[in-house]
C-alpha cells in the first residue's frame, strides 16, 4: 500500500516537504549547534546608515529578522523539529492508544461502545482550544507569575503532551470504531463468523488489509489537528512547557520561550501583528499554514489512491472471476 | 424520551470534562476525590446559577455576578454562529452551482483546490483578512467596514470572516454530494423527461445534499466552534468565548459551553427531523 502511496505525486510533494524540514532542521542544530545569524546594521560604502533592524522579509530575504534582530529563518529552521516532532508524537500516542482502544471495543465489546457513546459526545461541543487552555493555563502560566514555577521544565512538558494527548482520544476513538463498523458490514465478514473464524482471526486476518491505510490516514489526519491545535495554544499564548520570564531590551518583562518552538513565537510575538513589524508574528503563522497544507497534501494523495485502488482491486475480481469461471460437470450432481 | 435522556447524558459528560479541566488549578496534582468533588461542585453551581461570579478586573479579587451582563456575550457569539453558519452554507450552495456550470476539467481542478485550501488553518485567515483590510485602508483612506472590536461588536468584518472556512468545508462537501447525486438514475430520468438542468440541481439533487450536511452536523459544529475561538481572541470581540478565555474558571468554562450547547442540540434535533420529514431517510445519529 505505502509503495501506491509513493508512486501518487501529491502524497511524495506534501511528504518530501516535511521530511526536508525535519532532516535540514536536525542537520542544522548538528553540525551548527543552533547558531542564530544577528543581522547588523545597514551601511553605505560612506558610513552612513541605510537600515536598522528589525528587518522586513523584502530588505532581509528570506524571512527578515526579529525585534532584536535575530535571522527569523535561522529561528523557524531550529524551531522546526521541535514542533513537527512535537505534533508528531503526540499525534501517535494518540492514534495508537484510540485505535487499540477503538478496534477492541468495536469488536468485543460493541453493545458497550454503543451505549458509552453519548458521554463522548461533550468533546464535540468543547473547543480543543478552550480544553486544554482550561487544563493547562495553571500549570504553565499563573503559577509562573511572582516567584517562578513550582514545577520543573520536565514536569510540565509531560503533563502538557499527557493533557494533549488525553484530549484527542475520544474522537478518534470513535472515528476508528466507526471504520471497524463500516467493514464489519461487507459481505465476506459473515462468511468468516459462518466458518468459524474467532474475533482476533476475523481482525488480524481479514479486516487489517482493509484497515491499515484508513488507519494511517486517519493518523495523518490526527497530525493535521495537533498542529492546529498547538497553533491556536500559540495564538492564546501558552508556550510549550510553560515560558522562562526574561527582561527584554526596554527591562519590560516577557516571556520567552524555550525553545524557538513555532507556537511559542507566534505567541511571543503577537503583540507586533499590529504594529509595522507584522511579519515577526506572520513568519511562523505561515510556517504552520504550509506544514499543515503539506500534510493535507498527503492525506489528498492518500485519499486518491485508496479512491481509486479500490476501483481497480473491484475490476481485478470480477475479470478473475469470468476467468476462473469452472465448466460445471454434469457428473458432479446428482439429480432427485 | 429517548431524546431527552441523550440530552441530558451530553450535558453531564459536558460536566465531567469541565470539571476533569479544571482539576490543575492548584498544581498538579491529580486525585479521584479532588475529581468527585469538582463535580459535586460544579453541578451545584449549576443549579443555581444565577449565583456564578467571575473577577473583575482579572487580579483584583472583586468578584461579579456574571449576570445579566454575559447575555451581551452570548447574543452576540451565537449572532456571529448561526449568522456566519447560514452564509457559509448559502455562499458554497451558490458557489456549487456555479461549479456545475462550467466545464468539467476546470471542475476537477476546483475541487482538488478547495481541498487544500480547507486545511488552511483558521488563524491565518483570520490575520490575512486583518491585514489586508488594515493595509487597504491605508491605501485608500476607505474604512468598509466598522473594525473595532471590544464593546462596540462589529457585525460585517467578522460575520465575512468567519464564513470563509466553513465555506469551503461546505463547498468541498457539496461538490462531492453533487457528483455522487448526479450519477443515480433519477437524475437520468428527470433529464429524460426535459428538466433542465438548473432545476434537477436546484430542485432534486440539493435537497438530498443538505442530508450530508446534517450527516455531518458533529464535524460541521466543532469547525465552527474552533473557527469562532480563534476570530474572538485575534480581533477582541466581546462573545462568549473570549469571555471564557479571559475569565478561565472550570465553573464559567462549563456553563457557557452547555449555554452554548443547548441551542445547538436543539437545532441539531429540528435540522434532523426536518431532513427526515423532507428526504425520508434517517438521519443516523
Amino acid at each position: 500500500m505505502v509503495r501506491a502511496f509513493l508512486k501518487n505525486k501529491r502524497f511524495v510533494l506534501g511528504g518530501s516537504f516535511i521530511l526536508l524540514l525535519l532532516i535540514s532542521s536536525i542537520v542544522y542544530s548538528v553540525l551548527f549547534d543552533n547558531h542564530i545569524p544577528v543581522a547588523s546594521i545597514m551601511t553605505d560604502e560612506n558610513g552612513t546608515i541605510v537600515g536598522k533592524p528589525p528587518y522586513s522579509p523584502w530588505v532581509h530575504p528570506p524571512f527578515g529578522t526579529d525585534h532584536v534582530s535575530r535571522d527569523l529563518f535561522f529561528i523557524i529552521l531550529i524551531g522546526a523539529k521541535y514542533t513537527l516532532g512535537l505534533a508528531l508524537g503526540i499525534a501517535l500516542i494518540r492514534f495508537v492508544f484510540s485505535s487499540v482502544a477503538g478496534i477492541l471495543l468495536q469488536l468485543y465489546f460493541p453493545s458497550f461502545l454503543k451505549k458509552g457513546k453519548p458521554w463522548f459526545e461533550g468533546f464535540y461541543y468543547f473547543p480543543a482550544s478552550i480544553l486544554a487552555y482550561l487544563f493547562l493555563f495553571f500549570i504553565l502560566r499563573e503559577d509562573g507569575y511572582g516567584d517562578g514555577f513550582s514545577t520543573t521544565f520536565t514536569e510540565r512538558v509531560i503533563f502538557e503532551m499527557i493533557v494533549l494527548i488525553i484530549i484527542g482520544i475520544p474522537i478518534i476513538l470513535i472515528n476508528v470504531s466507526k471504520e471497524v463498523a463500516i467493514l464489519q458490514r461487507k459481505e465476506f465478514i459473515d462468511s468468516v463468523k459462518v466458518l468459524g473464524g474467532s474475533r482476533w482471526h476475523l481482525l488480524t486476518i481479514h479486516l487489517m488489509p482493509y484497515l491499515h491505510p484508513q488507519l494511517f490516514l486517519l493518523f495523518v489526519r490526527e497530525v493535521i489537528q495537533v498542529l492546529l491545535l498547538l497553533a491556536h495554544l500559540g495564538i492564546l499564548n501558552l508556550l510549550f512547557g510553560g515560558a522562562l520570564l526574561k527582561t527584554d531590551m526596554f527591562d519590560k518583562a516577557a516571556f520567552v520561550s524555550l525553545s524557538s518552538e513555532w507556537s511559542g513565537l507566534i505567541g511571543t510575538n503577537f503583540r507586533f501583528l499590529y504594529t509595522s513589524y507584522y511579519w515577526i508574528p506572520l513568519v511562523p503563522i505561515l510556517c504552520f499554514t504550509l506544514a499543515i497544507l503539506a500534510f493535507k497534501l498527503m492525506v489528498e494523495g492518500m485519499e486518491y489512491v485508496l479512491d481509486t485502488k479500490q476501483i481497480v482491486r473491484n475490476q481485478v475480481e470480477e475479470k478473475g472471476e469470468k476467468i476462473a469461471e469452472v465448466p460445471s460437470k454434469k457428473e458432479a450432481f446428482d439429480y432427485l | 424520551m429517548k431524546k431527552i435522556l441523550h440530552l441530558i447524558t451530553i450535558g453531564f459528560s459536558i460536566i465531567l470534562i469541565g470539571s476533569a479541566a479544571s482539576m490543575f488549578q492548584n498544581g498538579m496534582n491529580f486525585s479521584f476525590t479532588l475529581f468527585l468533588e469538582l463535580v459535586f461542585e460544579n453541578g451545584k453551581s449549576l443549579i443555581n446559577f444565577t449565583h456564578l461570579t467571575y473577577e473583575s478586573p482579572v487580579g483584583s479579587g472583586v468578584e461579579r455576578s456574571i449576570f445579566p451582563l454575559i447575555f451581551e456575550y452570548y447574543g452576540y457569539s451565537l449572532f456571529i454562529l448561526l449568522g456566519g453558519f447560514s452564509l457559509s452554507l448559502l455562499s458554497a450552495l451558490l458557489l456549487t452551482y456555479i461549479t456545475f456550470f462550467v466545464p468539467p476539467s476546470i471542475r476537477i481542478g476546483m475541487k482538488r483546490t478547495v481541498g487544500l485550501l480547507e486545511a488552511i488553518p483558521d488563524m491565518f485567515i483570520i490575520v490575512i483578512v486583518q491585514l489586508g483590510f488594515i493595509a487597504f485602508y491605508r491605501e485608500t483612506g476607505i474604512l468598509l467596514f466598522e473594525v473595532v472590536g471590544a464593546f462596540k461588536r462589529p457585525i460585517v468584518l467578522p460575520l465575512l470572516t468567519f464564513a470563509i472556512l466553513p465555506c469551503f468545508f461546505f463547498y468541498r462537501m457539496m461538490l462531492l454530494m453533487f457528483e455522487d447525486e448526479l450519477t443515480k438514475p433519477y437524475i437520468e430520468l428527470a433529464m429524460g423527461k426535459g428538466l433542465s438542468r438548473g432545476k434537477i440541481l436546484w430542485k432534486h439533487v440539493t435537497r438530498n445534499c443538505l442530508l450530508s450536511v446534517v450527516n455531518h452536523s458533529k464535524a460541521v459544529i466543532l469547525l465552527l466552534l474552533t473557527n469562532l475561538v480563534m476570530l474572538e481572541v485575534i480581533y477582541n470581540l466581546y462573545g462568549m468565548t473570549w469571555f471564557m478565555i479571559n475569565h478561565i474558571t472550570g465553573q464559567i468554562v462549563t456553563f457557557s459551553i452547555l449555554m452554548i450547547f443547548l441551542p445547538l442540540y436543539f437545532l441539531e434535533a429540528t435540522a434532523k427531523r426536518w431532513i427526515t420529514h423532507l428526504t425520508g431517510e434517517e438521519v443516523p445519529g
